[in-house]
């Protein structure tokens, strides 16, 4: 067995990515390697069973299936530029420098390097961490300026590009032009065995409710706990971990981030009425169209809210909406069954 | 466990959230389209209040009930008895009045069991 570190920053979304697109750049596409990872607090633990391949996978550069064009975003192709494009960059240095990234990610004390100016550094993108973006760290007094960007050691940046493009979740149905919003998420691997991950994400639905980005981070939590509730042996999840950027006329701007704990929707999970109420919640969050509005709307916000903060307020605003929807005879909503409301109710924090 | 999850099982509150489920209800299914008493409960934050409320609600249900009865003759419909009153105000006091109705109102978001009005 070879043990791989991948050490914790304070860029959550970042060091997420590092652990998945290590674990990738070293399985491949094929799987070439039995490749788990997990999370140890202050650091990502990746065990290959195996002997590790010689090579990079050339295609994991492939543009197909992957999220590479929305990585790389934010890069404008000029005639006169003489850099290359950002996926021709990864792919060079992965191939090139690939026993030289396995190498360093084996010892315990290889911290990622980040800076204004970094030696052979690469532009850390927005699209990897929120955080990371223009004018996220520098105040502004006198003069108005855009902020600088942060850039970051290449072996570091390749291995978090890798997992942007092939790990992180961009809705399908946010990329409409009337959405507001862009979004990413990816599940914090607890213990989570690579092959599995993989299957797991092949098989979400990505079309997911554009009412608001946490009714998005809601509806993919929804998703994913009910996939993945039942392969605790393989798949073993305790978050999501997400980035909002604002749609502007202009390039995407940092619209917030952060954590959401997934214990809520596995304790609902693991009982059969719990998982009846989960697929119910599910159909809430229905409106994948922004167009979508009246109660439909309301009630996908007001169980965002109750599954974010499952407080007395929250589940008030829930019953009187719902109550109000099953009375209404054009939105007709169908009452509850009781053992999966009383199952909900379990949760249900009072102050 | 949720204080919410114990009272959701209380039997006095499983009557009053029946009560409300019924008079919640469409005209032409037996019910009686008393949405005020449902913007009450949802409003009322004091005991002395949530007393009132729930006097109001019994009198607009009790209407109601003899209606049904009227329209079907032979039979009785349901009603909260007394000793529910007694227990769900007992609760309101020692829960608080925002929980119990909570509790009574996730009773009415439930499915009515086949033969409840009689």
């Amino acid at each position: 067995m070879t043990k791989f570190v991948i050490n914790k920053t304070s860029f959550e979304m970042f060091d997420v990515f590092r652990a998945y697109g290590l674990a990738f750049l070293i399985s491949g596409f094929e799987n070439r390697v039995e490749t788990d990872i997990c999370d140890l607090g202050s650091l990502f633990l990746i065990k290959t069973e195996g002997e590790i391949p010689k090579e990079a996978d050339s295609k994991l550069f492939e543009e197909t299936g992957s999220s590479w064009p929305l990585v790389f975003k934010t890069f404008k192709k000029r005639k006169d530029l003489k850099v290359k494009h950002p996926i021709e960059e990864a792919e060079h240095v992965a191939i090139s420098e690939y026993n030289k990234i396995l190498d360093i990610h084996r010892k315990y004390d290889f911290f990622p390097i980040f800076g204004k100016k970094v030696r052979e550094g690469k532009t850390f993108y927005q699209t990897m961490d929120v955080s990371a973006a223009k004018g996220y760290r520098e105040e502004k007094r006198d003069t108005y300026h855009d902020g600088s960007q942060i850039e970051v050691d290449k072996y570091s940046w390749v291995i978090a590009s890798l997992g942007a493009a092939w790990f992180g979740i961009w809705p399908q149905n946010l990329m409409r032009r009337d959405a507001s919003f862009l979004m990413c998420m990816v599940p914090n691997p607890k213990k989570v065995l690579l092959i599995s991950h993989r299957d797991v994400q092949n098989a979400l639905d990505k079309r997911l409710c554009v009412t608001s980005a946490n009714a998005s981070l809601i509806h993919y939590s929804v998703k994913l706990a009910q996939l993945t509730c039942r392969k605790s042996d393989e798949i073993e999840y305790d978050s999501v971990v997400f980035n909002v950027m604002q749609k502007t006329g202009q390039q995407p701007k940092p619209g917030g981030g952060g954590r959401y704990n997934l214990d809520l929707l596995y304790n609902l999970a693991k009982t059969p009425e719990g998982f009846k109420a989960l697929e119910k919640i599910d159909k809430f969050l229905l409106p994948i169209d922004p167009r979508i509005k009246g109660i439909r709307q309301d009630i996908a916000l007001a169980v965002t809210d109750f599954l974010m903060r499952p407080n007395l307020d929250n589940l008030r605003r829930f019953e009187s909406l719902y109550i109000r929807g099953m009375t209404n005879k054009k939105n007709k909503f169908f009452p509850w069954d009781e053992p999966q409301l009383k199952e909900m109710l379990r949760y249900v924090e009072i102050a | 466990m949720s204080k919410l999850h114990e009272l959701y099982a209380n039997s006095a509150i499983e009557h009053f959230g029946m009560a409300l489920r019924i008079a919640i209800g469409k005209r032409e299914f037996g019910g009686c389209e008393d949405y005020a008493s449902l913007v009450e409960l949802d409003y009322v934050e004091k005991e002395e209040q949530f007393v009132i409320v729930l006097k109001k609600f019994l009198r607009r249900f009790d209407a109601c009930a003899r209606r049904w009865e009227r329209e079907h003759p032979g039979r009785s419909s349901f009603k909260p008895s007394e000793k529910d009153l007694d227990e769900v105000v007992r609760l309101a006091q020692e829960y608080g009045v925002r929980v119990v109705c909570a509790a009574i109102m996730s009773h009415a978001l439930v499915y009515s069991e086949k033969g409840e009005k009689e």
